[in-house]
């Protein structure tokens, strides 16, 4: 995917119904789940909801598979709450693919930097690993691989969600996980 | 296998530290940076991701418990 450049085309979603998808064959269900995932720790940790559906959402991440809109909307309800302002007061539409991927790629940092929601009482590393960020593949591990961000801080994140990557590779990263490969 | 508090490195063999969350302990390996027994760290997936400072680790628990509650 070029940054910048969000285009959709149709395939098939969940239920066989034709819906929106990004290349690569994901629905934007399934997009929005791969970005939002990496922080569902914390929605276990907070009792929001159990390991039983942390490992089905991690699954559905990993394969790329589309769940419903609504448990979506109710498992990540903070992304949920923060796109629906965008769609107020930005005009994008509901659950379209430019929404999902501007909310993480460009809006996201900014809800941050507000300390919207919970980001209010968050301490600094936390505010740190949720930003989404992109940067370059510099060693690769066993699935994980170390990432180099602009400035010269690296982090080490698995690399689930995108499968292996090569050095040199330029992903987008969201706390301990590898999101997309961006070109 | 991811916990979003930090735990305490308790152990450190080579690039494999058993990490201490009170209740359970856990393994994670160091692919990227220093650590050392005593830090604070946090975990995702089988990987230590970064360190947090003693300061901010009651903050931490305080952030989850603030947010648990609504």
């Amino acid at each position: 995917m070029k940054r910048g450049e969000p285009k959709s085309v149709e395939c098939k979603c969940a239920g066989g119904k034709v819906c929106r998808c990004v290349p690569g064959g994901l629905s934007v269900e399934a997009y929005f789940l791969k970005y939002a995932f990496p922080c569902a720790f914390i929605t276990l940790q907070r009792g929001a909801i159990n390991q039983k559906t942390y490992d089905r959402l991690e699954k559905a991440a990993v394969r790329g598979d589309s769940l419903t809109r609504k448990e979506l909307e109710k498992v990540f309800a903070a992304a949920d709450r923060r796109m629906d302002i965008l769609v107020r007061e930005r005009g994008y539409k509901k659950w379209s693919f430019e929404l999902v991927q501007d909310y993480y790629w460009k809006w996201h940092d900014r809800f941050i930097k507000d300390g919207e929601g919970s980001y209010r009482f968050a301490p600094k590393v936390l505010k740190e690993l949720c930003r989404v960020l992109s940067g370059t593949v510099v060693r690769v591990r066993k699935e994980a691989a170390v990432i180099r961000f602009k400035g010269g801080k690296t982090r080490p994140v698995m690399t689930a969600l995108t499968g292996p990557l090569k050095k040199g590779d330029k992903v987008i990263v969201h706390y301990g996980y590898a999101v997309e490969k961006i070109i | 296998m991811c916990l979003a508090i930090p735990g305490k490195i308790v152990a450190k063999k080579g690039k494999s530290v058993t990490v201490d969350y009170g209740s359970e302990k856990r393994q994670a390996n160091i692919i990227d940076g220093k650590y050392k027994v005593g830090d604070f760290v946090i975990v995702q997936g089988k990987i230590v991701v970064d360190k947090v400072p003693v300061a901010q680790v009651k903050k931490w628990h305080g952030f989850l418990k603030e947010t648990s509650k609504k």
